[in-house]
Order: C-alpha cells, then sequence, then structure tokens
C-alpha cells in the first residue's frame, strides 16, 4: 500500500437534520484494495456508502476519487458502482437491458454492448437468462444481475451495500468467496457494508469498525480480531463473555486479586509474549472479554498455568457438533463456555481462559 | 327449508329486490326507450320496438354524431393537457415529503368543496370577456381544470410507487435526472398515467355543467344534446346517447381491472 490512496476519505461528517449521522470519518484505500465497513445497524455504515456515490450530501470534509474532489460531482459523474442491498434492479427491463443500460448511456454500440453482456452473463454463471425479467430470477441470480451491472461500467470503485444479506445462508458462503475473487482479478478498489463479521473477515483486505457514526478501529482483519483496542470491537468480533477484574500491573505480569468465584492470581502481562491482551489498567478495575470457544473447563486437580481460573455451576448446555456450549454462572455473570466433554447442569466446574484470549480493557475507557 | 327459515329470508329478499330497483330501475327504463318506436301514457310498455331512432342518430351528418366527435376531441386535448400538467406536478409531489405533500393535495381539492354552479357561471364571464366563450379551447380549459385533481392524484399515487432505489440505481449507472425519469420512473409509472388519462377522458366525456355554461350554443358535446334532447321531450335519443357514453365507461372498468397493479390504488391520497 506504499503508492497515492485511490479512494479518500478525509474528515466527513454527514448529519440528517439536527441528527450527526457520521462524524469525522477517514479513510484512505489504495486502488485494488477491499475495504469493509463492519457495524450494527444504525452506525451509519450505509450513509458513508451513500455518501461516496453522492446521495447524501456531506456537511464537512472531503471525499477523493483518484485525487479529484468529488464535492459538487452528481452521481452519475463520480465513476463509481454500487450494489444495493435491495439489487434495485429495473423490473420493466430484461435481465440483459438492465446490465446493458450503463454501457448504453456511455455510447457503447449495439453489437459491442451484446458481446459484453454475454461475457459478463458467463462470468456470473448467469447464461441464457439475459432475456429474462428480475421477477423470474431467484435471489442468487437477482444478487449477481445487480452485481454484473455495477461491473458492466468498469467502475473504479465499487460499492457493495450489503449484498449478501438476502440471500440463503449457504449461497451466502459461496458468493463471498466468489465476489472476492472476482475483485481481486478485476483488480476494482471495493468498499462493502456489512454487520457480519465473518462475511467481512473472508472478503476483506482491511475492516473498519464503525459505532454511532465513528470509525473506533481499522485493520487488517486479523490485528481486528486479535487486537482490538476496546470492549466495543473485542465484544463485536466475538468475544462475548465478559467479566469485571480488580488487577494491579507489576512489571511483565498482572495480578488479579481475589473475586467472588477466583483466587488471587498472577497472568503474564507481556501481549507479545504469551500475555493477556487489550489496555488493563495499571491498577483498577478492569473489563475482561473472552471468546467462548477459548475457554474450557479444566479436569478435576488439573492445574493451567498463565491462564485465569474462576469458579463456577453449569446451567445449561448445548451441543455444537464437536464439542458443547455451556451456560455457566460465574459470580452471577452468565459466561459461555466450549468444552468437547459432557457437564451436567448443577455441575460444579473450573473454567479457564489462557492469558493470551483474553482482552483486558480499564474501565470507563481510562487508560 | 322450513317455512320460518323462509320466512326470516323475506325482508332481506324484499330489501335486495328494492335496492336493485333503485339501481337498475331507471337503467332499465332507459334500456327500454332506447328501442321504443311508440310509447305514451297509460301504457306500462312500449307498444312498438324497433331501430328506427338508432338510424336517425347513426344517420351520417347526423347531429348525435356531430356532438360524438367534438366530445371525443374536447376529451383528447384536456387529457394532452391534463397529463402534460399532472406529470411534472404529480412527480415533484411523490418526491415531496409527506406533511407537505398531503397539504398540497388538498389544496387541489379545495375547488372541488365549492359548489360548481357559480364556479362555472364565472369561469364563463372571465372567458366571457377574453373571447373564449363558445370555443373549444374554452371547454378544454374547463374540463382541464376539473380534471387536474384526478390526474394529479392519480399521477402523485403512481410515481409514489416506485421505488426511489431504482431512480438513484439509475443515477448512479451514470444517467442524469431526466435521462433516469424518462428510462425508470416514468415507465415504471405508466400504468398509474394511463389509468389517470382515462379517467380524465371520461370525466371530460361526460361534463355537463362547464360545458353548458361556456360552450353552449357554439359547441355541441354528447351531454348537452342528451339534455337537449330529454328536455323536447325526445326520450329516445336521449336514450341512445346515454347508451353510447356508457361505452367507454365500461371498458375503462375492463382496463383498470386487468391493468392496474393494487399497490398504485393504495396510494392515491397519501
Amino acid at each position: 500500500m506504499g503508492e497515492a490512496p485511490f479512494l479518500e476519505i478525509e474528515r466527513v461528517e454527514v448529519a440528517y437534520g439536527a441528527t450527526r449521522v457520521l462524524d469525522d470519518i477517514s479513510l484512505q484505500l489504495a486502488e485494488g484494495e477491499f475495504l469493509a465497513l463492519l457495524g450494527a445497524s444504525g452506525c451509519g455504515k450505509t450513509t458513508l456508502l451513500r455518501a461516496i456515490a453522492g446521495f447524501v450530501p456531506v456537511r464537512r470534509g472531503r471525499i477523493l476519487v483518484a485525487g479529484r474532489d468529488l464535492a459538487g460531482v452528481p452521481p452519475e459523474r463520480r465513476g463509481v458502482a454500487m450494489v444495493f442491498q435491495s439489487y434495485a434492479l429495473w423490473p420493466h427491463m430484461t435481465v440483459a437491458q438492465n446490465i446493458a443500460y450503463g454501457l448504453k448511456l456511455r455510447g457503447v454500440g449495439r453489437e459491442e454492448r451484446r458481446r459484453r453482456v454475454e461475457r459478463l452473463l458467463a462470468m456470473l454463471g448467469l447464461e441464457g437468462l439475459g432475456g429474462r425479467r428480475p421477477g423470474e430470477l431467484s435471489g442468487g441470480q437477482r444478487q449477481r444481475v445487480a452485481l454484473g451491472r455495477a461491473l458492466a461500467v468498469d467502475p473504479r470503485v465499487l460499492l457493495l451495500d450489503e449484498p449478501l444479506s438476502n440471500l440463503d445462508a449457504r449461497i451466502r458462503q459461496t458468493v463471498r468467496h466468489e465476489i472476492k475473487e472476482l475483485q481481486q482479478r478485476l483488480g476494482i478498489t471495493a468498499v462493502h457494508v456489512t454487520h457480519d463479521r465473518e462475511e467481512a473477515m473472508v472478503m476483506a483486505d482491511r475492516i473498519a469498525i464503525l459505532d454511532a457514526g465513528r470509525i473506533v478501529q481499522l485493520g487488517t482483519p486479523r490485528e481486528i480480531y486479535e487486537q482490538p483496542n476496546s470492549p466495543f470491537v473485542a465484544a463485536f468480533m466475538g468475544a462475548e463473555n465478559e467479566l469485571r477484574l480488580r488487577v494491579r500491573g507489576e512489571g511483565a505480569r498482572l495480578w488479579v486479586e481475589p473475586g467472588p468465584s477466583w483466587e488471587a492470581q498472577l497472568l503474564p502481562a507481556d501481549s507479545r509474549d504469551g500475555g493477556v491482551r487489550g489496555r488493563p489498567p495499571a491498577v483498577g478495575t478492569a473489563r475482561a472479554l473472552f471468546r467462548s470457544e477459548t475457554a474450557r473447563v479444566l479436569a478435576d486437580g488439573e492445574e493451567l498455568p498463565g491462564a485465569l481460573v474462576m469458579r463456577g455451576e453449569v446451567r445449561q448446555a448445548a451441543y455444537l457438533g464437536g464439542r458443547w456450549r455451556y451456560g455457566v454462572d460465574v459470580a452471577g455473570a452468565r459466561l459461555l463456555i466450549d468444552d468437547p466433554r459432557r457437564f451436567e447442569a448443577g455441575d460444579r466446574v473450573r473454567v479457564a481462559v489462557p492469558a493470551p484470549a483474553l482482552f483486558l480493557f480499564a474501565e470507563d475507557g481510562a487508560a | 327449508m322450513s317455512a320460518r327459515a323462509a320466512l326470516a329470508w323475506l325482508p332481506r329478499a324484499l330489501l335486495l329486490g328494492l335496492l336493485a330497483f333503485f339501481i337498475f330501475g331507471p337503467l332499465f327504463n332507459m334500456l327500454l326507450w332506447a328501442f321504443a318506436e311508440r310509447w305514451y301514457f297509460p301504457h306500462r310498455l312500449p307498444l312498438e320496438f324497433g331501430f328506427d331512432f338508432w338510424a336517425r342518430v347513426f344517420a351520417p351528418r347526423s347531429q348525435a354524431l356531430q356532438s360524438l366527435a367534438t366530445s371525443v376531441w374536447i376529451a383528447s386535448l384536456t387529457v394532452l393537457l391534463c397529463t402534460a400538467l399532472a406529470l411534472p406536478a404529480g412527480y415533484a409531489l411523490a418526491r415531496l415529503s409527506l406533511p407537505l405533500r398531503s397539504l398540497i393535495m388538498l389544496l387541489f381539492l379545495l375547488p372541488q368543496a365549492f359548489p360548481n354552479l357559480p364556479v362555472y357561471i364565472n369561469i364563463a364571464r372571465m372567458f366571457y370577456t377574453v373571447g373564449l366563450n363558445g370555443t373549444v379551447l374554452g371547454v378544454v380549459l374547463v374540463h382541464t381544470v376539473h380534471g387536474l385533481v384526478y390526474a394529479v392524484w392519480i399521477t402523485t399515487a403512481a410515481f409514489a410507487a416506485v421505488d426511489r432505489e431504482l431512480e438513484e440505481a439509475a443515477r448512479n449507472m451514470g444517467a442524469s435526472r431526466l435521462r433516469t425519469f424518462w428510462t425508470v420512473s416514468l415507465p415504471l409509472a405508466a400504468p398509474g398515467i394511463l389509468a389517470s388519462a382515462i379517467f380524465v377522458f371520461l370525466e371530460s366525456l361526460d361534463e355537463f355543467t362547464g360545458t353548458y355554461f361556456v360552450g353552449v350554443p357554439d359547441v355541441t358535446t354528447l351531454p348537452l344534446l342528451m339534455f337537449t334532447a330529454s328536455m323536447g321531450g325526445n326520450y329516445q335519443i336521449a336514450s341512445i346517447t346515454a347508451l353510447i357514453l356508457l361505452v367507454p365507461s365500461l371498458l375503462f372498468m375492463l382496463v383498470i381491472e386487468r391493468f392496474l397493479r393494487a399497490d398504485v390504488l393504495a396510494k392515491v391520497g397519501t
């Protein structure tokens, strides 16, 4: 990514009336990069996409494509193509007419149009469907027609607004990879909006996590997954078990003070060397988050050095295939813990979370 | 069925019969008159049936055919003028935010709230001073004022039923606002606009009061002819012209049934 950014978003602010929807958003994408905007509904991710497409006025800040400021440029002259969540295919046109629409506007001749539409239909596995109306297609086929329409105009930037959310779970899995592969093959710069963490990780080179109109973290899928910078990101990336611990830093180690369900214990504190992650406070209460699949139940008498160990009671069990997910009550909180062995409700167990799987953050965001 | 049950049905049957009489009685009477050659007082039914009056109505250069032609010509011009005005107005209204839209639509309806006789008399006075009285253009203008309310309401509903994302997709693909309107919004709203055109056409064809004040004596439409005929006791001619006027209405109902989507109709007035 050493080259000049291709799509630049500079301190963009968008507001509807008095409601600020996007606040000080800055992003830079290299040419050919795939960025996912990940966030819960209402966080402003679709608004950002619509601002890039020119459907939403930007109150402050700049959006640039290949160095050109898009302020005042109407949607039709931005050279960005969008795949809508609803697909927005024109019901009164055939599939071929839908795809050829942008080409026709660009003055591409009839014969050339036909050839390019054929090529796109073949590329998207829609051979022979050119004469159909969108209403006669399945959801997956419509999604591909919408993608084909966007790709037909050779866009400089491809915008994807939750294009997979209306598909069956199984089709979604394959389409993810298809879109990613297509985007890489064509070398298009793409911004993809989604609320699906796995989808973002599979498809994107980088992920921007949005919360209440702000980017809270930006990084590669691995960075975001392994080094979330806030409890919000950690929870959003699947670390949904949460506890409060009183901790005290001591060089490369971290004392956990005794709590209602755990003894005083010592954890490694250097995250580069198998220690806890996140930003624990020097002294004070920390929010501790971890993923269910990283914890496990200890056998009787078993010790796991360098792990947080707690006592709890099994309350419910669900079989996930190959392992069980247990609801374990620890210090009044319900934690979800995965383990391959079978336990019954009412069993008293010890639960261990290895230090590298533990994300610690000072309470109230104070460092 | 027991006698008691049959008795219980009697009031309902009577009520239905009475209702049918009120609805179909006059229509039936008209139908009789259309084919009656001779029919006078103490007789309940015509003394003689035949097609003499039909022949007279459809005779070449007959007054009836001429006024039919005038009626159709005026209705066609009214449709053109109404649609030309309702297309931009309806599109703009459909894209307005809701409270404002309702307000403007209500304003459009306001002239209809006044008794239309004084309105037409005043229009006639105004037209008289500018020389529009007794001209086809004058009648077309009066019909347009009347038809525009329906045209704007129906057209607005038709455009409002077009998903805005479909227009955004066109803009996104490189179409200007105008191009988007012609290639996406208009074709998708076409069934509703067609309905509005047909509705305006029929309204103009049936319109009497305005035509009477503005058109008489130089412009004679079919309803005016019908009025003169029945005033002159010529019920046969009046009934036959009424039947002719019925044909387009029936056709319209068929078209509405076949082509108009329920979601367009549901948006009328919202």
